[in-house]
């Protein structure tokens, strides 16, 4: 468990230390500090505005943190040659892919931590209040990191980051519309392609169900049941990928 | 020599850049006027399946963005280029899309639901309104709003039927609206008004006293109370003057006695009591249903006219009568330095306008410049 802590925090400091990821920064907190200026024009709804570009910001910057960071970080290893060191001393294979993906997810996390803290002192700043919808929709956009991260790190140590970012964003996209695509094949009767929709709609990962945004500004918040379910489903599928992940090292020759 | 090479350097620099970037604003500047020349295509409009799609999870920002836009579009085509008649069906789509995307955006239901019904169309105002209803069942605003849209507006082109029909779902949304915890006082009695005017006095009494047992806030518990009241009394009074009616047609004219009435549901039992010169009746039996057990009322009766009144509902018009004097008073004071002696100062200095004219005759300044009714004083109102 050391050794995955190690390579976890040494994961951390090389993400930390990417010019890449305070750019997204950067880009994120002016978003959130713009988002004030878009409520300006929108009808009394300034706060509303403001919650809702903030928290969308939120969401897209540190998956964009996640996929560029992600998908480079076993390729980085491979192409410098450094991965060799790691796994000629007393380095399981194994360790090295839970370091890479803890430590990805802890830098991810902790980014998100910040942008939060940023964007609810802005809140406050500008009248508006906090509310416990707000916490878990930073929560439910955690469960949906985990799920990108390991997307990200099983494609980054198969083909070429850009391949890799490409593919990532694109299971980001369907496992967003997962649901809604197997609405649209039921409502339009497409006879043929129902089997394939649920295929899909099982086999893909469903990041709508770590959507909680929409519970922001209702005054309603989620069943505990639901969230549970969410939190089981996003730890089970990243579980899933991380397995494929490790089988796939495993096999590599590295 | 090299600090004179450097500065040279730097201000040859300096000058190229500086050059460069004004070019660039002239260029800037030039291409202004066929920017604003360039028109606004056709405003297109996703469906809002395709949205939730195309959203991938940032349904309430691309909701934004949407209001955004038609709040800025609509009110350009519609206001400023006066393509009303063109433009508002769009803005009913607009406003669906937005609030598929965002259920929750109450503002975006009331706006389009409001703005819908200005400009004429209100088949579309209503379903907007309705989608919001029952997606916001708690809220007072837009069964309310729905209401008012069906039971108020003119008669459209329709039958007389179908009128009558409009008129009844919106006194059903009353009925919706005045259930609700968040409505406030002022609609609740307007809503209590029509729903009795349309017969509906149980459902106003069941409705008041369900906000009644629910409240909590002493101030408003007293409010709804005095409200439960007041719909008892002018049930009371409603069905004192059918009776007097109905004896009248009976026995051609009207009754001596208020306490000859027969007993009928929703009639209190009433003895003659005669005072003052005038007659009245008090209540001999129980009082109304819980929490209104207590509560007595007398009336008011003139059997040569067969007008009947409630002495609470009396008291009550009285009090705020002498509320509205004593703040025309106040104005008056202000503006004269003086106390009005009498009402017809008051109404004409002090724009005492919302009571002012019935005032005249039936009541009028004591020595303190208070309200005071004309000759036999304010009647009492019961054991209360």
């Amino acid at each position: 468990m050391g050794k995955v802590i190690a390579i976890a925090g040494n994961t951390v400091r090389e993400v930390v230390r990417d010019k890449v990821f305070y750019i997204l920064v950067f880009f994120a907190v002016l978003l959130i500090a713009v988002s004030k200026a878009l409520g300006w024009i929108s009808m009394e709804q300034d706060v509303k505005v403001m919650k809702d570009f903030s928290i969308a910001a939120i969401n897209l910057f540190v998956l964009l943190i996640t996929i560029f960071l992600g998908t480079t970080l076993v390729y980085k290893e491979i192409d410098k040659r450094t991965i060799y060191t790691i796994l000629s001393k007393d380095v399981g294979r194994w360790q090295f892919v839970l370091g890479k993906y803890f430590g990805l997810l802890a830098a991810a996390s902790m980014c998100m931590a910040g942008m939060t803290a940023v964007f609810i002192v802005y809140l406050l700043v500008m009248g508006g209040g906090v509310e416990a919808s707000l916490f878990l929709a930073v929560g439910g956009m955690l469960l949906e990191l985990m799920l990108i991260t390991s997307v990200s790190l099983l494609f980054s140590g198969l083909t070429s980051p850009v391949l890799s970012a490409f593919i990532t964003f694109c299971f980001f996209l369907l496992g967003h519309s997962v649901e809604v695509l197997r609405k649209f094949v039921e409502e339009f009767e497409f006879q043929g392609l129902e089997p394939m929709a649920n295929a899909i709609y099982y086999l893909f990962p469903n990041l709508e169900n770590c959507n909680f945004k929409m519970y922001v500004g209702s005054g309603t918040l989620p069943e505990a049941a639901h969230v549970l379910w969410a939190a089981a489903y996003a730890a089970g599928y990243s579980a899933a990928l991380i397995g494929i992940t490790l089988v796939i090292y495993r096999r590599k020759d590295f | 020599m090299a600090l004179k090479q450097a500065v040279v350097d730097c201000a040859a620099a300096a000058a190229i850049a500086g050059s460069m970037l004004a070019s660039a604003a002239l260029m800037q500047a030039q291409l202004v006027p066929f920017k604003k020349a360039v028109p606004r295509g056709a405003h297109y409009i996703p469906s809002h399946k395709f949205m939730k799609l195309a959203s991938f999870g940032f349904d309430k920002a691309a909701a934004d963005l949407f209001w955004l836009d038609s709040i800025q579009y609509f009110h350009d085509e519609m206001f400023a280029k006066g393509r009303l008649a063109v433009r508002a069906p769009l803005y009913s789509k607009m406003a669906g899309l937005v609030t598929d995307l965002d259920p929750d955006f109450k503002d975006a239901y009331y706006a389009a639901g409001v703005f819908l019904s200005l400009v004429g169309r209100l088949n579309e105002s209503e379903e907007i309104l309705d989608k919001a209803r029952r997606k916001h069942p708690e809220t007072y605003f837009f069964p309310f709003e729905l209401g008012t849209l069906l039971y108020l507006d003119p008669r459209r082109d329709e039958s007389e039927a179908e009128f009558e029909a409009r008129k009844l779902r919106g006194v059903e949304r009353f009925k919706e609206a005045l259930g609700c915890k968040d409505c406030p006082a002022f609609e609740a009695e307007f809503m209590r008004k029509v729903l009795l005017s349309k017969g509906q006095t149980s459902a106003v009494f069941e409705l008041l006293k369900r906000k009644f047992d629910n409240e909590k806030d002493p101030m408003l518990r007293k409010h709804w109370l005095s409200k439960l009241e007041q719909t008892l009394a002018e049930g009371w009074e409603s069905g004192i003057r059918l009776a007097v009616m109905d004896h009248r047609r009976a026995f051609g004219g009207f009754p001596l006695d208020l306490g000859v009435l027969p007993a009928a549901p929703g009639l209190p039992r009433l003895k003659r009591a005669g005072r003052n010169g005038r007659w009245q009746a008090y209540m001999s039996g129980t009082g109304g249903p819980p929490p209104l057990e207590e509560f007595r009322d007398a009336f008011f009766y003139d059997p040569s006219t067969g007008e009947a009144a409630s002495a609470y509902l009396v008291n009550l018009s009285d009090r705020l009568k002498k509320a509205a004097v004593d703040e025309a008073q106040a104005v008056f004071a202000i503006r004269t330095g003086r106390r009005a002696g009498t009402l017809e100062e008051l109404y004409k200095v002090a724009g005492l306008r919302s009571v002012g004219a019935p005032l005249l005759g039936r009541y009028v300044l004591d020595s303190e410049g208070r309200l005071a009714v004309a000759g036999d004083g304010a009647a009492d109102n019961g054991n209360r």
